[in-house]
């Protein structure tokens, strides 16, 4: 009944998927079954060998995780994720059916799209689009998404950054690339779908700027990250399968990073807003270095990982010419320095906004996923090739020429290439030299041991003054037009409007049930009139 | 190759602070003042050196301004100094214009870590600007390095250098030369995008709480920032240079420009040029990218 295989790209999504639960559960096992059932259905996802089994997965993967979420959001919040959820099942459902209609088989290797009419082809592109665009959060989808990472466990919302986002991914790779094939595609649309990426990714990088919240900030870092996946894996080409599959695991383990310590930060203060955090940096160093190896990766700066796969998105975008495109994505890239380094200030830097009396202790394991993500973007930021020697096997299996490489130390990008290696010794190297430096130079130094020390006007501040209004930065961009756009529209008015038309026209169904004489007249008409209409055609 | 490196830096160090020199003179004739002595900035930088602290917050206070530091010295070792040549090309072949680009954008972090370590709000104002003024500064900047890339197929600084041996991509590449050069006067921190770091601002500027040996430190790397991102617009438009005497002088000229620029425009608030990097040069540049 059930078909699975074990692919290279299926070990890849999978042992990203382990590793975070596991770090995770070094934390807390909260929910250990459903959590267990989930990552089961993961498990199904990205090993199954035919279209039911795939399905079967995606509903377990929607269900297991809206009762996880619905254990700590609210009904309004639990309802959303279900129904977009619901939704990318139904449309992921009808492109199955439609495929199957038309090749009679479910099996991966028997679909043979050269069967499938050409007027079909589409409606199946669409409804694989939509259910991509809902788990992947791709504007106008990603209503469900911020509101649920916020009021979802803090832990939990982790697993729903670094690996729900990815399955949608997944069924991107495996149906546009494993079934259908590219050669099958049209540019056109991936054309359309490769800027909805880049437009998602400039808006959410704005709109994170704007956040009080620390998870919404980080929400939506997310929803902008995952618009570059889907951009450059809509280039269609083995290029750019690499570089979203490299930003892939970047990014899971970046978001790993950052949002385990904001729920370490979390867990401490009992605080979620900047606004009411501030200046933990020297009660905290340890989470605040881990915090700025979060951001730099996240910034995607060398020397660490983060750069490789920014290195290869704008490699493989060069390569195509894609010159508009690769400018959105570098805009897009830039403005994330605001949020990344909000991140950092609002909770580490600035003055203290509050008591620290009633601060809990950290216990260790919030530490163990943290340690991880820094070593991944550590390792890989020196031996950048170390994942491109996975990748080729993955290529290989789908038919893409591998990607040739000197030594692990070097990043081919086609284009471009650079040596990881080097950047980071040269970049220890050289920290060190001027650390000695200033280190030597012993001349005196007035510690500061009133954190109101500063120079303020020519005054002393009031310790009853808000000195940490720093954390509102961002704010003033509302005064540039085109971001003022961006801030003050969402898309909540729209769905809000879909909603409105959908209870509307639910009301004429629910007359259907209303169970008189008339009602039943009426619908034994209508069903001899369809009939008598489909007749006579 | 350590003699080469340092070589580089002492260079980049000297020249930095010789045209901030050069800087604050030709701006008080222009103002009609004398101004100070030339080598009165490097003085400057070796006194402070020596100076007392007046504050220290810390670690990530010193840490934020070693890493700033870092990163001026890490972008400048991996853009080649000449053309055709051996030496005074750093790590340059192990890396390319992307990484140089984002290479630069590692001393503002830091200087930002530093600033919002010492707690003081104004400084992270300052920070606030910068970031934000960045937005409008890289677009033009980043249209016209693209369109330099794709023109010449290749992302590495020392082709795009020798590729300019019959014309300067200033001349072949106009409007991309135009949009990079006025969003490049931002980066130089001339004015009219000055609003970041200008003296009647740095109260409220990232400047705020440094003194001493930090101050002295933040000096000498933006001097030698300063003379990398001459470097880098030399290298890119202006055709690089084969030896040091043509590198200084084509550096210099550049820097004559930004300062003339500088002294003759209004300074723009950080939404203003924000506005206007987005309208005039992402605009000019875009045209350019068009015609390659």
């Amino acid at each position: 009944m059930f078909n699975f295989a074990i692919t290279s790209l299926g070990n890849l999504f999978f042992v990203l998927s382990l590793t975070v639960f596991v770090s995770l559960w070094f934390i807390k096992r909260d929910n250990i079954i459903l959590q267990t059932l989930l990552l089961t259905s993961l498990g199904i996802i990205f090993y199954a060998n035919d279209l039911i089994t795939l399905f079967i997965g995606w509903e377990i993967m929607s269900w297991s995780s809206y009762f996880i979420i619905s254990g700590k959001a609210s009904l309004q919040t639990s309802q959303k994720y279900i129904i977009f959820n619901l939704g990318a099942g139904f449309a992921l459902l009808g492109a199955i059916v439609i495929i199957y209609s038309f090749v009679g088989s479910f099996l991966y290797s028997e679909i043979v799209f050269n069967k499938i009419p050409i007027e079909f082809r589409t409606p199946i592109y669409i409804l694989l689009l939509v259910t991509i665009f809902i788990k992947s959060a791709i504007m106008p989808f990603h209503y469900w998404v911020v509101d649920t990472y916020e009021e979802s466990d803090h832990l939990f919302s982790v697993i729903l950054s670094a690996i729900i986002s990815k399955a949608g991914i997944f069924l991107f790779i495996v149906f546009f690339i494993k079934i259908i094939g590219y050669k099958y595609l049209q540019s056109n649309l991936f054309d359309i779908v490769a800027w909805l990426g880049v437009i998602t990714s400039i808006v959410a990088s704005f709109k994170a700027i704007s956040q009080d919240s620390m998870k919404r900030l980080l929400a939506y870092s997310s929803i902008a990250q995952v618009g570059y996946i889907v951009t450059i894996l809509a280039i269609l080409n083995g290029s750019g399968l690499e570089a979203g599959l490299y930003h892939t695991i970047i990014h899971t383990f970046v978001k790993l990073l950052l949002f385990v310590n904001i729920a370490s930060i979390i867990y401490i203060t009992g605080k979620t807003k900047f606004s009411e955090l501030g200046g933990l940096l020297y009660e905290y160093p340890a989470l605040f270095i881990l915090l700025v190896i979060g951001i730099i990766g996240l910034a995607g700066m060398p020397p660490l990982a983060g750069f490789n796969s920014k290195f290869l998105i704008y490699t493989t975008l060069l390569e195509e010419k894609k010159a508009l495109l690769l400018v959105a994505v570098m805009f897009s890239s830039a403005t994330a320095f605001l949020y990344c380094y909000k991140l950092v200030y609002g909770i580490y830097l600035g003055q203290p906004t509050h008591s620290k009396e009633s601060y809990q202790k950290l216990p260790n394991s919030y530490y163990i996923a943290q340690i991880i993500g820094t070593l991944i973007l550590i390792l890989l930021a020196i031996v950048p090739s170390l994942a491109i020697e996975e990748f080729n096997t993955i290529l290989i299996s789908l038919g893409f020429k591998p990607t040739d490489f000197k030594s692990l130390f070097e990043l081919n990008g086609g284009f471009a290439s650079f040596n990881g290696g080097v950047i980071m010794s040269i970049f220890i190297a050289i920290f060190i030299v001027i650390l000695l430096i200033a280190y030597k130079l012993k001349n005196k130094t007035r510690k500061v041991k009133d954190r109101l020390d500063i120079s303020y006007c020519g005054e002393i501040p009031n310790p009853n003054i808000n000195l940490h209004y720093g954390y509102g930065l961002g704010k003033e961009l509302s005064r540039i037009g085109f971001i003022r756009v961006i801030l003050t529209n969402s898309s909540k008015r729209y769905w809000e409007q879909i909603r409105v038309v959908t209870e509307d026209s639910s009301l004429i169904i629910k007359q259907f049930y209303n169970i008189s004489v008339q009602n039943i007249g009426l619908i034994i008409i209508l069903f001899f009139t369809t009939l008598l209409l489909i007749g006579v055609q | 190759m350590f003699l080469d490196i340092f070589f580089m830096i002492i260079l980049a160090y000297s020249f930095g602070f010789l045209y901030y020199g050069l800087y604050r003179n030709i701006s008080a004739r222009v103002h009609g003042r004398f101004g100070p002595p030339i080598i009165q900035s490097f003085i400057d930088s070796i006194k402070l050196f020596s100076k007392e602290n007046s504050t220290s917050f810390g670690w990530a206070f010193y840490a934020g301004i070693i890493f700033m530091a870092t990163g001026a010295v890490i972008t400048m070792l991996f853009i080649p100094f000449l053309n055709h040549s051996t030496h005074l090309i750093g790590f340059s072949q192990y890396g390319n214009l992307i990484v140089v680009l984002y290479l630069m954008v590692l001393g503002p972090l830091g200087n930002a870590i530093g600033i919002g370590s010492n707690g003081n709000p104004f400084g992270v104002m300052g920070v606030t600007r910068g970031l934000t003024r960045l937005i409008g500064l890289e677009m033009p900047f980043y249209i016209a390095l693209i369109g330099l890339m794709i023109a010449n197929q290749t992302a590495d600084i020392s082709t795009i250098m020798a590729n300019q041996s019959e014309i300067y991509n200033a001349f072949a590449h106009p409007l991309l030369f135009i949009g990079a050069f006025i969003s490049f006067v931002g980066f130089m921190g001339a004015s009219p995008f000055d609003v970041v770091g200008a003296p009647q601002e740095i109260y409220s500027g990232p400047a705020t709480e440094f003194s001493g040996k930090f101050f002295a430190l933040a000096l000498s790397q933006s001097a030698i920032f300063s003379f990398t991102k001459l470097l880098l617009i030399v290298n890119l438009f202006l055709g690089g240079a084969d030896n040091l005497f043509l590198l200084i002088a084509k550096t210099f000229i550049l820097f004559l420009a930004v300062v003339l620029v500088g002294n003759v425009y209004s300074r723009f608030t950080t939404v203003g040029s924000v506005e206007f990097l987005i309208k005039v040069p992402t605009v000019i540049a875009l045209v350019g990218l068009f015609f390659i």
